[in-house]
Formats: C-alpha cells, sequence, structure tokens
C-alpha cells in the first residue's frame, strides 16, 4: 500500500470514529452536571481495588478537583 | 500549567482525584497509532499509550490504570470507574475532562469537553476565584 493510501486510509479511519462518537459524546454532555449543580456522588476503588473514595466525603472539609482521563 | 504542576500547588488546599475510565485510543477502538495520527498523537500527547486494548475487566483497567499512574507520575491518586462507565457517563468525562467541586459539594467549574477543552489552565483559574471566595 502506498504511503498516500495508507494516509487516506487513515483519514477515512478518523472521521468514520468521530461521526460515530461525537453524537453520543454530545447528548452526554448536556446531561451532564453544570456550574451550580450538586454534583452526582459516587464511590470508586483505587488501581489496587483495595481502598475507595467517596465524592462526599470532602464536603466541608477540601474542594475536589477531578481530573478524567485514561492512558490511551 | 500542568496537572503535576496544580497537584504540587494546591494539594494542601483542593484534594485533586484522577478518575481513570473508559480507554480513549485503544488498539481495538479509535486507535491513534497508525501513520498519519502516530507522529501528530506524539507530539500533543507525548505520554499516552498507544499500546493497549481495551481493559474487557475491571481487573485490565484496574492494571492500566495502574500503569498509566505509574507512568505519569501525576502525584494525584487514581481512582478506577467500573465497567459500566456509570461515573464517565455521568460527568460525560469521556475522553477527558475536569471539574471543580465546592466544600457545599456543588459544580464550581465544569470543564468543556476534551481533548479540546480540557485545560488545566482554566481549572487553575477557579481555583484560585473559588479559595479567594472561601477565604
Amino acid at each position: 500500500m502506498t504511503i498516500i493510501s495508507e494516509l487516506v486510509n487513515d483519514a477515512k479511519f478518523i472521521i468514520q470514529h468521530r461521526r460515530r462518537i461525537m453524537p453520543i459524546q454530545k447528548k452526554l454532555d448536556r446531561q451532564a452536571p453544570k456550574a451550580g449543580d450538586l454534583a452526582p456522588d459516587f464511590t470508586l476503588a483505587d488501581s489496587s481495588g483495595t481502598e475507595t473514595v467517596t465524592l462526599s466525603q470532602f464536603r466541608g472539609i477540601k474542594p475536589v478537583a477531578l481530573v478524567f482521563g485514561s492512558y490511551t | 500549567m500542568r496537572l503535576h504542576e496544580l497537584y504540587e500547588h494546591y494539594h494542601d488546599q483542593v484534594q485533586l482525584l484522577s478518575i481513570y475510565i473508559r480507554e480513549a485510543h485503544p488498539i481495538d477502538g479509535w486507535w491513534l497509532g497508525r501513520r498519519l495520527t502516530r507522529g501528530l498523537f506524539r507530539v500533543y500527547a507525548p505520554k499516552a499509550s498507544m499500546e493497549h486494548y481495551d481493559p474487557k475487566t475491571i481487573e485490565e483497567r484496574r492494571a492500566v490504570a495502574g500503569e498509566c499512574e505509574t507512568a505519569l507520575q501525576y502525584g494525584i491518586r487514581t481512582y478506577v470507574d467500573e465497567m459500566d462507565d456509570h461515573v464517565n457517563n455521568t460527568y460525560a468525562a469521556w475522553p477527558t475532562r475536569l471539574y471543580l467541586i465546592g466544600l457545599d459539594g456543588h459544580v464550581v467549574y465544569a470543564g468543556g469537553l476534551g481533548p479540546y477543552d480540557f485545560k488545566p489552565a482554566k481549572l487553575k483559574a477557579a481555583i484560585d476565584d473559588y479559595l479567594k471566595q472561601v477565604a
């Protein structure tokens, strides 16, 4: 496969994924908490699975900065 | 402003939590390791991995989260969303997003959709404003 055709295939791949994912992301964004909303509470375990955290445990103690992401 | 700088600057006053969610660009998904995108990805996200498949179990997700925590060294404790992606969906977090929650449990700052609106500098500004208000 030539470089040009590889690049064209890569571009098509990106466009297809964006078209599939963006509507879902935008729909979730409309429902997501906004400034002023009560932050939805949650409890999650750490990467070892042994220690947990609950968002509301920090209420009245410290503000919380949430950083969402993944390795990829 | 980078995330580890935010941690170093504010960790006494603000609880920073890293919430590990569904992979953004796994090999078996919207993989950016192909010819066109690999170079661009390296420029904009030099520490991101291009070598992981999408975890199929919570154990797999926790293992990748642990690798990420070790590799990136943000200093921020990492907690892992369950495989139903409940917290991710509730906060519309995928692929990456920032929030600041106030002492009363209400959202002070809701960052825009990542990756383009993932801006630690804006989170910093929100933290500074909030800490002045509550001082």
